[in-house]
């Protein structure tokens, strides 16, 4: 009688638990997307100042060696030959 | 009528044959054209000079078009802090100040950015290719083409500085005019 009783108490537990079981653990990885923050593109709008001493600044902004450093490189590439 | 020598004709066809058709700088007149480098860089029998000459080649090409395309970048910046100039010398004018000598540099300086773009877009359109002649001449060949780009880069650099010079005047006219002091404006 004992052992009916325990054989009894042993199905059931099984058959509670497999009503239970919902599957594997459920991965909590949120989708990338949600996780990637939004990125910000500052856009710095171009000055529109009518000062001469800011007019001459971008001015020099454009002031370049003239390619003087590509040059060099190229001398030193051909070297080999 | 005459009889007709073949011996001076004869003589006449010899000589266009053996006259020798010399290599002009290909570089500069353009003669040797694409096809005609690819075959002579495929008769290079020395595998890494063959590979060098073929990089430098592309180098040049690249080297050219960068140069020029931020030539072409800074002088529509330059184009267009003269237009900005204009606008405040426009309302100076406009408050009753005399501003005939900064109209005066806006021209020279229009004409100076104009002709610089021109050099920049001839500039951007000139190919460079070695004049390959022998294979123990390729040095000199790539060093004359790499010297030829230099010159011709550094004289179109050369217009766009004299470019920014000429704004820089109207600048300089400007700020006499509305009496400000002007600052770093020297260029080497």
């Amino acid at each position: 009688m004992k052992t009916k009783s325990a054989i009894f108490l042993a199905v059931s537990a099984l058959f509670l638990a497999a009503c239970n079981y919902t599957g594997p653990a459920a991965t909590t990885t949120t989708p990338p997307t949600a996780a990637t923050p939004t990125t910000t593109i500052s856009v710095t709008p171009t000055t529109a100042s009518t000062n001469v001493n800011d007019l001459n600044a971008e001015l020099n902004a454009t002031v370049d060696d003239g390619g003087q450093a590509d040059l060099n490189q190229l001398q030193k590439d051909a070297s080999g030959l | 009528m005459k009889k007709f020598t073949p011996l001076p004709c004869l003589f006449a066809l010899a000589l266009i044959v053996a006259t020798p058709v010399y290599a002009q700088t290909a570089t500069r007149s353009g003669k040797m054209n694409r096809e005609e480098f690819r075959a002579k860089v495929s008769a290079i029998r020395d595998e890494k000079k063959k590979a060098l000459v073929e990089r430098m080649d592309t180098k040049m090409k690249e080297l050219n078009a960068k140069r020029t395309a931020i030539l072409l970048r800074h002088l529509d910046k330059i184009e267009e802090i003269l237009n900005r100039i204009e606008t405040r010398a426009l309302e100076v004018e406009k408050g009753g100040k005399d501003i005939a000598s900064v109209k005066t540099a806006v021209q020279k300086a229009k004409d100076a950015i104009a002709a610089a773009r021109t050099a920049v877009n001839v500039q951007a359109a000139k190919t460079y290719i070695i004049d390959i002649t022998t294979e123990d001449k390729l040095g000199a060949a790539v060093s004359a083409a790499r010297t030829t780009l230099a010159r011709d880069l550094q004289a179109t650099h050369q217009a766009v500085v004299a470019a920014r010079k000429s704004v820089r005047e109207v600048l300089t006219a400007l700020a006499k005019v509305v009496g400000e002091k002007l600052t770093n404006t020297t260029e080497k």
